[in-house]
């Protein structure tokens, strides 16, 4: 059993540990899968270096990073392989290079790369014997990473840009990455998280088994890769009144004590059909019903952000339903709540869509 | 006419200790090569053995070794050393960089970096039933946990400047403790004394605001952080 939390410890200062506690923003994500952990930490690697401009980079503008559970046995397959060591604390030059590294990104060997042309960079790692591992291209003149999650030669599983500034944390920037994320990863089924719809049946309009769950672990996953080093983002914090889906640590600004709450996202389903739990067909689910959850999530966004003294508190509801003409935020239920609620938390409906042919009809062009 | 056969030899308890000894060091070279930080220097990979002892129950799991001898030099465990040897002998373990440390007083020891010998036909199989490869390979199911322990520690670890991960060790909460002097014994368990490290582990969370969790792995990346301000006096 772990011991107890005890009173401070002799030879061991509490401002020291707490700033140590503040290093959580920029701690890898232990608690994510390898693949997603390390994404992030080359996210983080490319990032910083973009941010510093590049240093000590020659004239190459291409980057491979690859996953090795085994660095070292990867790297005696690879010609002129050199230890590469706290990656984020050096200057190492990065383009014209790969990497084999940790599931961190910190630790592992490198080597230069025998071609320029990305085609023949691929063709040439996909023929390692670690070609089929996770890896992640870096392009450094168009600023954008590439990730073939399953080998180089499989096809592309994600796309990000590298952001040579770091987002804004403030609520504007909170709606700019909420916006983001529904654009590029629940619009479509085709690019949404599993458990959000019913397997082969998104296009009627079924829910899956687990909606607001896949949603609130892929946001989770994606507000730590955009706010990384600004905001320590926390799944299903327990409260007196009830779970908060996702929570936003902060840094104090005036780096005295731990972190602090700066936000909080609630997030809420309304759908057409909810998925049975013992099986059979889907079951309808009214507009009563839809409002009540919305105001539920009004109700527990509010009362987070009064009693945990968060600068922001929004409400993102995501509409699964097959007629979206009607707004679930102007229902009586929701109204009665919001009259309770002084200021009342930020409110968003974001639509998502049974097809992409769907999503295109109202107006909105599939992610890229 | 049925052959008569040999009854089983019961296996001692000074065997098992050896063949646990054996099967701790290529877990913790496991880790270590997953963290890219192998092959390991003898220092080292012994101060990993320590680091994993005292801070074992951050993960709930019980220490391997219950006492090591405190010494200037760093955490040393004379049985781990040994098997580390057979196991080079055994071709399931390279070293590499051999050489002669004097002792201050006379004699000499041997200093090398150790890694997994991956090209051993039998590393695969032993290290899927220590429980690095999944609990349907792993010989004892919870072995999974300790694996997963110590490849967490090793990841965490990993992440100081080489300068720090040398003195990680003798920086600990535990092993600097003033109270205890070189040529000592320290006590992971049953503790003697409280586990200083692991408290100061778990004190982190007091750090964070109400209804904020820290995990288990989480907790090991900032004790380790943590380890490398202690090098530098912070």
């Amino acid at each position: 059993m772990a011991a107890e939390i005890t009173d401070q410890i002799a030879d061991v200062s509490d401002a020291d540990l707490a700033a140590v506690t503040r290093t959580l923003v920029s701690q890898p994500d232990v608690d994510t899968d390898d693949r997603d952990r390390f994404f992030g930490q080359v996210q983080t690697l490319v990032e910083d270096r973009a941010r510093r401009e590049w240093p000590g980079e020659n004239d190459a503008g291409v980057s491979i990073f690859v996953r090795a559970d085994y660095p070292r046995q990867a790297a005696s397959a690879l010609r002129g392989a050199k230890p590469s060591a706290d990656m984020i604390g050096t200057n190492e030059p990065l383009m014209g290079r790969v990497f084999l590294l940790d599931r961190n990104a910190s630790q592992g060997w490198s080597a230069e790369l025998p071609s320029t042309d990305p085609g023949e960079i691929i063709e040439w790692l996909g023929a390692l014997p670690f070609g089929g591992s996770q890896v992640i291209l870096v392009y450094r003149n168009t600023l954008v990473m590439i990730e073939r999650a399953n080998g180089a030669q499989q096809g592309m599983t994600r796309r990000e840009p590298i952001r040579a500034h770091p987002p804004p944390v403030t609520r504007e920037g909170l709606f700019e990455a909420l916006d983001d994320f529904h654009m590029t990863h629940v619009l479509t089924p085709q690019n949404c998280p599993e458990g959000l719809w019913r397997k082969g049946h998104a296009e009627a309009y079924h829910a899956g088994p687990t909606p607001e769950v896949s949603l609130q672990a892929q946001l989770r996953t994606f507000l730590i890769g955009r706010f990384r080093r600004q905001l320590r983002v926390e799944r299903e914090i327990t409260t007196e009144i009830g779970r908060i889906d996702i929570g936003l640590l902060i840094p104090p600004a005036d780096s005295i004590g731990g972190l602090t709450y700066w936000g909080v996202v609630e997030l809420k389903v309304v759908k057409s059909f909810r998925h049975p739990k013992k099986g059979g067909d889907p079951i309808k689910v009214g507009p009563l019903a839809n409002a009540r959850d919305v105001a539920k999530g009004v109700q527990q966004a509010y009362a987070f952000r009064k009693n945990r003294g968060c600068a922001c508190a929004v409400l993102e509801i995501y509409d699964m339903r097959v007629d979206k003409k009607v707004d679930p935020r102007e229902h009586e239920e929701v109204k009665r709540v919001l009259a309770t609620c002084t200021p009342p938390p930020d409110m968003r409906l974001m639509p998502l869509f049974g097809s992409a042919q769907l999503a295109r009809d109202a107006g909105y062009f599939p992610p890229p | 006419m049925a052959q008569s056969e040999a009854p089983a030899r019961q296996i001692t308890d000074e065997e098992l200790q050896l063949l646990r000894q054996r099967g701790r060091i290529l877990l913790l070279l496991d880790a270590a090569e997953r963290a890219a930080v192998a092959p390991l220097s003898t220092d080292r990979l012994h101060a990993l053995a320590f680091l994993a002892d005292v801070l074992s129950p951050v993960w709930h799991l019980p220490a391997f070794d219950q006492v090591v001898v405190k010494s200037s030099g760093g955490p040393f465990y004379p049985e781990l050393q040994r098997e580390m040897d057979r196991l080079v002998a055994a071709g399931l373990l390279e070293v590499t960089n051999i050489r002669y440390i004097p002792r201050p007083r006379g004699g000499a020891r041997i200093e090398g970096r150790y890694g997994l010998r991956f090209g051993s036909k039998h590393l695969e199989d032993l290290l899927g039933r220590l429980g690095a490869r999944g609990p349907e390979a792993a010989l004892d199911p919870g072995d999974v946990q300790v694996h997963a322990f110590l490849v967490e520690l090793a990841g965490a670890l990993a992440r100081l400047p080489n300068a720090e991960v040398d003195r990680a060790a003798t920086s600990d909460v535990t092993y600097s403790d003033r109270q205890i002097d070189n040529n000592n014994l320290i006590y992971m368990a049953p503790a003697a004394r409280s586990n200083r490290s692991v408290e100061t582990a778990e004190r982190f969370a007091t750090f964070m605001p109400d209804g904020a969790n820290l995990s288990p792995g989480e907790k090991l990346y900032l004790y380790a952080t943590y380890l490398g301000r202690r090098v530098h006096g912070g």
